[in-house]
């Protein structure tokens, strides 16, 4: 989980979470701890006072890759239910604007009630497809934590082998090479977007890179990530892909005993 | 520094941003946090508010034992001896946490004004 520290100081929300009997593990990530929990999180004082927000440590990944500074003006362009988007502000100190849309209304009424809980002063929240979001600013930072196939949320089998499957019958690559297209179209000249999912599948990830370095003029940025990682892929079952895909970073749940995750990080020439 | 944004129900709090008038053209469902709410003529603070902005309050808190904020979600309201609080709208305290409003009422009323899930939550849990 993360500990939220908006209405009280992280030493004050550990000592609410001790006191309810959570034992508590540090990672490399701020604010992020590894807890054993009797039950869910909802059954904890902490959660109800909006002092944490469950979540896994991988999806910390592509906050930490965006990097969002205070004053910034950044977009989330898939943000329910809103545990990147919370980060982000988290990490802003409030400073600045986070626009977080989500084109499910369902899905946007988890994502007020978690920037309510939470107390968040600096999120405005909107309801757009991604594909088509309103081309009227520039950003300085967008976030694409695109909807995908999601097999990353699975470990490993009961016989300890890699899960894998491919994605349903909706075409999520065609949906997500044209959010990604549009959150680049989206961003001020110089500005930096972070492309993720949670799934291993090639088609979803670097083969939507791929497809947008073809359209525009994107570059693939480095990362040094606090959790190890894999680079990305440039060629699975006989398809190809940009060179520049080996920046991309690929997160396995067995070397880092958390849920998997595709990041990628992308600029846009000044 | 805050601006309020305004519905004909709610007030929004929203942090101040040079960059905000540039997000002015985009359709917003929330801007910010719910602040208050207009009841039958009254001003309401929001729960959220209240667990944000509620430690900065001089006057028109109430502070309960944890069984008492549970009776209060359990039963609507309790009775006690209270100073300091005004009739109308209080913060609800335990320890050092406020958890959100009650409606406090001549003489020695508190009616509950938590959210659904956490007053299940409370009866549930403490
Ligand atoms: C992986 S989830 C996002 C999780 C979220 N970033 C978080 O950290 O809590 C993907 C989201 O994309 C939304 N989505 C699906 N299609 C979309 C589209 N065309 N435009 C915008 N959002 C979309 C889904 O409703 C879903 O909430």
């Amino acid at each position: 989980m993360r500990l939220v520290t908006v209405k009280a100081s992280g030493r004050q929300v550990l000592d609410l979470l001790r006191s309810e009997g959570v034992s508590l593990e540090s990672t490399p990530v701020k604010w992020f701890y590894r807890v054993g929990v009797a039950g869910a999180p909802g059954r904890l004082k902490a959660y109800h006072l909006g002092l944490i927000y469950p979540q896994t440590l991988a999806s910390a990944l592509p906050v930490l890759a965006l990097d969002p500074r205070p004053g910034d003006i950044v977009l989330d362009l898939c943000a329910a239910p809103g545990g990147k988007t919370t980060h982000m502000a988290q990490l802003m100190e409030e400073r600045g604007v986070v626009v977080a849309n989500d084109r499910k209304f369902a899905r946007i009424t988890a994502l007020t009630a978690n920037i309510k809980r939470l107390g968040l002063t600096n999120i405005l929240v909107t309801f757009y497809r991604g594909e088509r979001f309103p081309l009227e600013c520039g950003f300085d930072r967008i976030l694409v934590d695109a909807p995908c196939s999601g097999e990353g949320k699975y470990r490993v089998g009961e016989r300890g082998e890699m899960l894998f499957s491919r994605g349903r019958a909706t075409n999520l690559p065609a949906i997500q090479k044209g959010i990604l297209k549009r959150a680049f179209d989206l961003l001020r000249p110089g500005g930096e977007l972070v492309y993720s999912t949670c799934t291993f599948n090639p088609e979803e990830n670097e083969g939507v890179l791929t497809y947008l370095l073809g359209k525009r003029e994107a570059q693939v940025l480095g990362w040094d990530p606090p959790l190890p990682a894999c680079e990305g892929i440039t060629e699975f079952e006989g398809v190809k892909y940009d060179p520049a895909c080996r920046r991309c970073r690929r997160f396995y749940p067995h070397q880092t005993d958390t849920v998997g995750f595709f990041v990628a990080r992308v600029a846009k020439p000044r | 520094m805050y601006d309020f944004c305004t519905t004909s129900r709610k007030i929004y709090m929203v942090r101040r941003s040079k960059k905000m008038p540039l997000l002015n053209r985009f359709r917003i469902q929330q801007a910010g946090l719910p602040f208050m709410r207009r009841v039958a003529g009254y001003l309401k603070p929001t729960t959220e508010a209240a667990q944000r902005f509620g430690f900065a309050a001089k006057k028109n808190i109430i502070e309960l034992h944890e069984n008492e904020l549970k009776r209060l979600c359990v039963e609507g309201e309790v009775r006690g001896a209270w100073q300091g609080a005004d009739c109308g709208y209080v913060f609800l305290k335990t320890a050092s946490w406020i958890w959100g409003c009650g409606l406090f009422l001549d003489p020695g009323r508190v009616v509950c004004q938590l959210p659904k899930s956490m007053k299940r939550w409370f009866a549930g849990k403490l």
